[in-house]
């Protein structure tokens, strides 16, 4: 089964035009299947700047998706997929969701985020103590931002 | 681009083999091949997402010297891993007996002088 069969959407949590330190150079941007972990990670990066959650429909990046969650217990704990695309490029096929709409949205949908995260030992653990959502739950939760203005 | 002037790595795990390597993830500032770890800290985990409402509380922090002698992450052997990547460190140096799971390694990165 391809990952294109088992998921729809992936999501990458970031700062608005943040190209990455590495990524560029290396030709691959990490993201995650699941929203709750883009919205952690997006949480976490609004210290240096204007904090967004990315959607990218899979269909726009066939063959270019490399399921990373099965090489160490923190990419399994993130639901690591590997784009072979810089992180701009990624960017252009997204849609650009405020990191507080994402969260306001997904705590409808029954997540529980922590208030703060203070240093990467807290982000560890808000990895782990989240729940993930269903493929159903995600539809609905792109479904709800969809709705929003852009 | 970097985001910060503290570099920092949380331990998740190790790699058997002889060389002392640790896998986890990168802070705001990217980590370069040659790059020294000078402090290990360690904080309680939260056990509760309520927690999170309260400082973390500090275990312990020791000096170390833990120079990075090889970095890899996504199959492949880098330069530099950037911020919030995951991947493997391989650490040569004193202290690497004081690193468990959940150790922050901590080192001050270069700032740029300002006229």
């Amino acid at each position: 089964m391809s990952i294109q069969d088992e998921i729809d959407y992936i999501f990458r949590g970031t700062t608005l035009g943040y190209l990455g330190s590495i990524y560029p150079r290396i030709g691959l941007t990490s993201t995650t299947t699941d929203p709750v972990v883009a919205t952690l990670f997006a949480t976490t990066a609004s210290r240096h700047g204007h904090a967004v959650v990315y959607i990218i429909p899979v269909a726009k990046l066939a063959g270019r998706l490399r399921d990373n969650r099965g090489s160490n217990r923190l990419a399994e704990l993130e639901g690591e997929i590997v784009v072979d695309e810089s992180p701009d490029e990624i960017a252009a096929k997204a849609r650009a969701v405020e990191v507080g709409t994402a969260k306001a949205e997904l705590e409808r949908l029954g997540a529980v985020f922590p208030l703060n995260i203070y240093n990467l030992a807290d982000l560890n653990d808000a990895l782990r103590l989240t729940k993930r959502l269903s493929r159903e739950e995600i539809r609905a939760f792109v479904r709800a931002v969809e709705g929003q203005p852009g | 681009m970097n985001r910060s002037d503290l570099k920092a790595f949380h331990v998740n795990g190790f790699v058997e083999g002889e060389a002392f390597q640790v896998i986890g993830r990168c802070g705001d500032s990217a980590i370069r091949v040659g790059d020294v770890f000078s402090i290990a800290c360690r904080y309680q985990s939260r056990e509760r997402l309520e927690d999170f409402a309260n400082p973390p509380t500090l275990l312990d922090s020791n000096p170390v010297s833990l120079r990075v002698q090889e970095i890899r992450a996504y199959g492949r052997i880098l330069g530099e891993i950037g911020p919030g990547m995951t991947g493997s460190l391989v650490l040569a140096g004193t202290g690497a007996e004081r690193i468990v799971p959940g150790t922050i390694l901590e080192m001050n990165a270069a700032v740029p002088a300002t006229a």
